[in-house]
């Protein structure tokens, strides 16, 4: 085809061919840009629209919650709700992004009795494994906020081996 | 007389209307029975989350489910078709909006193929909508082997050795075929089984976007949905999946197979897994 006639025939679509024509452009993108997140283990391949459910069992992110006041001691989940941190951070389908500032401080406002205690959280996911073929419960991430004074905590943790860290200042 | 000829036209029109529907006839009644469908699929969807719901925190999702609901019928009516749809696209739209990281491709799926047919005064006649699908569907289908090549567990059969093993009732349906030491090194049929369905889909995803719509195609790519759709006990997507083929396909959906895909949702509400363990007790 000329690139006359080619002109030609682009002129002959309609406002409707180019808007069909953009969806099917950025549907297609994101789901190449998903796969490349998935290869690097960024994301969790059953979420975010790019069609990677049933590629390998789900890894069912779930957060366990320790004191570690003196000796770690697992905070029973009927004790607190994690609803709003949970949410905060898009159900840990991004894998591999800290857990928020802002989530930990969702997560004292809807649990105020674990105000000044020092907790670890810690996100536990499925692995899949091949040797023999199984699934493994692993610690993902795991964030410490330990409070300096009563107005304030600071924050470490680590995730796809990044380190993070932060001081927040709880009252303000 | 060529196979397709002489095969195709008795075991299709079991599903579809001998008035096989196209952008020129009248048999538009079938395709919007079909959209209907695959936003019926969403409505089934979202109910299953809503069993989970705490009430405590307000009735909106569920007032708005209802609404999705009572969308449903008025699509079948070509005067209120396009209304209806709006309807539901916007009572779609704050689950989308607040959801959109957890939302399930199920979800994603209906985003990008419903309210498109909005952009149409008549969806049904036009053949822009129906190749829109057709298009889309062959994209997600290649999608999905293409994840599963990256994944590299249906290649080596893994994850259907792991299914068998772990999977629901449903999804142990192949154990059978092997001994324990798939575990170890998947055996021959789970790895055969692994290659066929990603053979299989991207088979599908080539044939879609070459335009190819051969009614037996169309009811193979059906049969082999609900297949999978009861081998993974997850009935929702397939029926989306296939309610959007009969309208890329121009063809519809029959009120039989409508029938089939509502008990499927049904059943699915439930997990067909959990429906057939309580048959045999």
């Amino acid at each position: 085809m000329s690139s006359g006639n080619y002109l030609a025939s682009l002129k002959k679509l309609s406002g409707k061919h180019y808007v069909i024509i953009s969806l099917l452009t950025v549907h297609t993108s994101w789901i190449v840009y998903h796969m490349n997140l998935v290869s690097q283990d960024l994301i969790n391949p059953w979420k975010l629209g790019g069609y990677g459910m049933y590629t390998k069992p789900s890894n069912r992110a779930s957060l366990r919650l320790y004191d570690i006041r003196s000796k770690t001691e697992k905070i029973s989940r009927k004790t607190y709700t994690s609803k709003g941190f949970r949410s905060a951070n898009y159900r840990y389908s991004f894998r591999c992004r800290p857990i928020s500032e802002a989530s930990l401080l969702i997560f004292l406002k809807d649990n105020p009795h674990l105000e000044n205690v020092d907790l670890r959280f810690t996100i536990k996911e499925r692995e899949f494994r091949r040797d023999p073929i199984r699934t493994k419960l692993i610690n993902h991430s795991v964030t410490e906020i330990r409070w300096q004074q009563k107005d304030s905590f600071r924050y470490s943790g680590k995730v796809c081996g990044n380190e993070y860290t932060g001081i927040v200042d709880y009252k303000s | 007389m060529t196979f397709q000829a002489a095969i195709a036209p008795k075991i299709t029109d079991f599903f579809w209307p001998s008035g096989v529907a196209t952008t020129q006839d009248s048999n538009g009644k079938f395709v919007r029975l079909a959209l209907m469908t695959a936003m019926m699929s969403v409505v089934f969807e979202k109910s299953t989350k809503l069993a989970k719901y705490n009430f405590d925190q307000g009735y909106e999702p569920l007032i708005m489910l209802a609404g999705m609901a009572a969308t449903l019928p008025f699509v079948l009516f070509e005067k209120y078709s396009r209304i209806a749809i709006l309807l539901f696209a916007l009572l779609l739209a704050p689950t989308v909006y607040t959801n959109w990281a957890t939302l399930a491709n199920h979800s994603w799926l209906a985003v990008w193929a419903i309210p498109v047919a909005l952009l149409f005064s008549k969806f049904w006649d036009d053949p822009l909508y129906a190749n829109y699908l057709r298009i889309t569907l062959g994209v997600v289908m290649l999608a999905a082997f293409a994840q599963k090549v990256l994944a590299g567990t249906y290649w080596d059969g893994s994850y259907i050795a792991y299914l068998s093993y772990y999977g629901s009732p449903t999804e142990r349906m192949f154990q059978f075929l092997c001994t324990d030491a798939t575990l170890q090194v998947p055996c021959g049929w789970h790895r055969f089984i692994g290659i066929f369905i990603m053979g299989w889909q991207f088979l599908v995803g080539i044939l879609l976007l070459a335009g190819v719509r051969s009614l037996l195609f169309l009811f193979v790519e059906i049969s082999f949905l609900l297949g999978a759709g009861l081998y993974a006990d997850e009935m929702n997507f397939q029926v989306l999946n296939i309610a959007l083929l009969c309208i890329a396909f121009r063809v519809g959906m029959s009120y039989r197979l409508f029938s089939i895909c509502v008990v499927l949702l049904v059943v699915d509400l439930h997990g067909i897994g959990e429906f057939v363990e309580h048959v045999f007790r």
